[in-house]
């Protein structure tokens, strides 16, 4: 399988789609080409080379909104607009759009307590390293 | 940029307002927990990357730039401990950067389709060129949104952000591939010209340069 130079810098930053992700994973375990190419990229970004694409991925420049992706579950968004908004998140992969989109969701209909220990928890380990 | 709420918080969150920590918690542990979960399956170990990307907040909180989004950052300090664990765990392969040596001994990272100009500009520079870049990709595609033309911007999302050919988006979208080159054109004159304006030469970047699609396009674009 061959990928795009866009879908490998998005593999570097942890911005693609989960199944892609591990499909790249796999491949490099065989692949030392691929690791190549990859291993270019960061050199090129380290002398400053920027792509469009990654330029636009980094500033999440078509991201919607949490509030807007909130309105597309609620089905309030007009149909056009919605489907953009399942465009970016399925057919892109917009990893942080699809963080907002399964939290809003659990949201909806799951286990607040589960949540509210979580947060407790995430508190009490880190709160004690605050400024005094 | 964030907004004077996120300022707001961060300040409190400086001052060790505990409150301010747990709102903080409150408002941003789902959604990064969320984006762990997409990439690993147990759930004790995405909360702990989550609580370790907290730790890491509060540790670069004495540097943390406030005018930077809050959600953007911790993001990316999510991102770098997920990339930690799955290295860890031997499911991605740490990538060595290329190095090559002229015949001087003199080490460059110069890959193919890069001009050598583009290369050790001051890190200002290439800050000044980024920002050039991505309010000229800004404005094209708040355009495109205000005015309805979806198509046009799924179309470049998938060409820039996907990296697909032409004939693949022209499937997708079930639109001949002359719309999509039109489409593409109109995008990367537009940008270039944004760029130019703002005294940033478009040679830095090869996309706004690559000519390859002009021959398939009409002139109703």
């Amino acid at each position: 399988m061959t990928y795009s130079l866009a879908q490998l810098e998005a593999y570097l930053d942890e911005d693609l789609d989960a199944g892609m992700m591990s499909n790249i994973e796999d491949t490099l375990r065989e692949d030392t080409q691929l690791l190549q190419s990859l291993s270019t990229i960061l050199s090129q970004r380290e002398s400053g080379v920027h792509s469009v694409g990654s330029v636009w991925r980094r500033a999440s420049i078509t991201c919607p909104s949490r509030e807007t992706i909130a309105d597309s579950l609620l089905g309030i968004l007009s149909d056009d607009h919605n489907d953009y908004i399942h465009f970016h998140i399925n057919e892109v992969g917009c990893r942080l759009c699809q963080a907002h989109l399964d939290d809003l969701t659990a949201q909806q209909d799951v286990n607040q307590e589960m949540s509210s220990s979580r947060r407790k928890r995430y508190f009490e380990s880190t709160a004690g390293y605050l400024k005094k | 940029m964030a907004n004077q709420a996120e300022k707001l918080l961060v300040q409190r969150i400086r001052d060790g307002q505990e409150e301010a920590w747990q709102e903080l918690i409150r408002q941003f542990e789902g959604r990064l927990f969320a984006y762990v979960h997409r990439r690993i399956a147990d759930r004790a170990a995405c909360e702990d990357i989550v609580q370790e990307a907290f730790m890491g907040f509060v540790n670069s909180l004495p540097n943390f730039d406030e005018n930077r989004p809050l959600e953007s950052f911790l993001f990316s300090i999510c991102s770098n401990k997920l990339t930690d664990h799955l290295r860890r765990n031997g499911r991605r392969p740490a990538i060595p950067m290329s190095t090559t040596e002229d015949s001087q001994g003199h080490r460059s990272f110069t890959g193919p389709g890069r001009a050598a100009s583009t290369l050790f500009r001051s890190q200002e520079r290439k800050n000044s060129e980024v920002a050039a870049l991505e309010e000229a990709i800004r404005e094209q595609t708040l355009h495109w949104q205000s005015t309805g033309k979806w198509e046009k911007l799924k179309c470049i999302e998938l060409i820039m952000v996907c990296g697909m050919a032409n004939r693949a988006v022209a499937d997708q979208l079930n639109i001949p591939q002359t719309q999509v080159a039109n489409y593409k054109f109109e995008f990367v004159n537009r940008v270039r010209d944004r760029v130019k304006a703002q005294s940033v030469s478009a040679d830095i970047f090869p996309e706004l340069t690559d000519q390859s699609d002009q021959s398939d396009q009409k002139s109703d674009a």
